[in-house]
């Protein structure tokens, strides 16, 4: 049952490739904007960038979970789904997909932000060390922005209030995660405890979610 | 839905005794605050405001983390008692962050020499908290659905309560770059004339926090009952 709800799952990220492309072009704006302004005219340090990178996660996560959550709500395939679907299930499937979606922005970002910037170029940071605390970080957007989309479905401006409970409630998930890049890249320091945390706070936003499917009732 | 034929809110001796303390403490703790303790030298009298900032920044830490647990306690029960009283309880989260907010910053730029440090965890994490409260009510504001506002709004006070939490520990956790001072309990303390004056703050804007809580309360309390009846006679 797994494996068809990921399917599903994925072939409505699939359907919506025009959303899709428009994120990758606001992703590549976004940097480039950056680059242009900034970079050309003074080299922006590595604490700036890290800034930067996570911005554009946060904005793009957003998006895409609006993107992945709304249409289907919209269109009353989430009520057909329910019918045989544990709502659980449901809410890990549509996570899992939005975190791939993350996933695969942020293999872009990295390449983007490796030509655009010169600080990112850091010989003493391996690469797969670049996406280390974004990935435990996406995880947890992906579950918490999951379950404020569905809360704020039922909302006369859902389309704003996503984002407008997205970013005090993703705060802690960003200030975590820039601090432990920022110790990653100065001191070139992988700090386990940051990414404990960060795995925490999936665990936690991950158990709200599921409680709040198994309670809340049906529209 | 069967409405009660008579609504009692408040209870007139607790109220009386609630009144009298706050009438006589609050003002003898801000004058004491005022005259008492000695002025510590680098930051002149400007640090008379450490005894309200404190004392209204321990109200506003534990007010969201006593909203979670009404939410708890809603979600268990789905009694909307708790509902409301999570409600009331975030509202005095607000005003009393809205004050750290503002007294801090004076604070800060005679101390300090600016009134925002962009370095500071502490600082952040207040302003994340307060960015949380505005959410849950523009977010209560938005929902049409009776009950499923009250369900998720004690998720989201669940959620308040951890930024609570991680404010609260943003001075003990965290490489703490920016200004903000640790702990005032911690490192052996204070001086005995500020300790008396402290307490004694603590203690008076605890007590004006418990009678505009149950103030507040019950107004909110009276809404809801309006909004029952409205609903009554429009079935």
């Amino acid at each position: 049952m797994i494996k068809s709800l990921l399917l599903k799952e994925l072939r409505l990220l699939g359907k919506a490739k025009n959303g899709i492309l428009s994120l990758l072009s606001l992703m590549f704006a976004f940097l480039f904007i950056f680059h242009y302004s900034l970079e050309k005219s003074m080299k922006l340090d590595v604490v700036s960038l890290i800034g930067l990178k996570w911005a554009t996660i946060f904005l793009l996560s957003f998006v895409l979970i609006g993107q992945i959550t709304y249409e289907e709500r919209e269109s009353g395939a989430y009520r057909v789904s329910a019918l045989f679907v544990p709502p659980y299930l449901e809410y890990i499937t549509k996570s899992i997909v939005v975190f791939i979606g993350l996933v695969i922005i942020e293999i872009i970002m990295n390449a983007l932000l490796f030509v655009f910037f010169e600080s990112m170029r850091s010989e003493n940071v391996p690469l797969y060390q670049h996406v280390l605390f974004l990935l435990p970080g996406s995880l947890s957007i992906s579950f918490l922005g999951v379950t404020l989309s569905e809360m704020s479905f039922g909302t006369r401006l859902k389309e704003i209030l996503l984002p407008v409970l997205l970013i005090p409630l993703s705060i802690p998930v960003l200030l975590v995660g820039m601090e432990a890049e920022r110790k990653l890249f100065i001191y070139n320091m992988v700090s386990i405890p940051y990414l404990v945390v960060l795995l925490s706070f999936s665990v936690l936003y991950l158990a709200i979610g599921i409680l709040l499917r198994e309670i809340a009732p049906e529209d | 839905m069967e409405l009660p034929s008579k609504i009692n809110l408040s209870s007139p001796i607790l109220d009386f005794v609630l009144y009298l303390i706050v009438l006589f403490l609050f003002p003898f703790g801000l004058i004491f605050s005022l005259y008492y303790p000695n002025v510590i030298l680098e930051q002149g009298l400007a640090h008379r405001i450490f005894y309200f900032h404190v004392s209204v920044a321990w109200v506003a830490l534990y007010s969201p983390i006593l909203s979670s647990f009404f939410g708890i306690l809603y979600l268990f029960s789905k009694k909307q008692v708790f509902d409301t009283l999570g409600f009331s309880m975030n509202k005095m989260a607000m005003l009393f962050s809205l004050f750290v907010l503002i007294s801090g910053p004076i604070w800060a730029g005679s101390a300090w020499g600016t009134y925002w440090d962009w370095s500071d965890a502490r600082l952040q994490s207040f302003f994340v908290l307060l960015l949380c409260l505005f959410a849950y009510f523009i977010f209560r504001s938005q929902y049409r659905d009776y009950h499923k506002r009250s369900l998720y709004s004690a998720v989201l006070s669940i959620f308040c309560a951890l930024n609570s939490l991680l404010t609260w520990g943003a001075i003990r956790w965290i490489d703490n770059p920016g200004n903000h001072p640790g702990s005032v309990l911690g490192k052996g303390g204070m001086d005995p004339d500020m300790k008396t004056a402290f307490w004694i703050n603590i203690l008076s804007y605890h007590f004006l926090f418990f009678l505009l809580f149950i103030l507040v309360y019950r107004n909110d309390s009276i809404m809801e009952k309006l909004v029952q009846i409205r609903e009554t006679v429009e079935d």
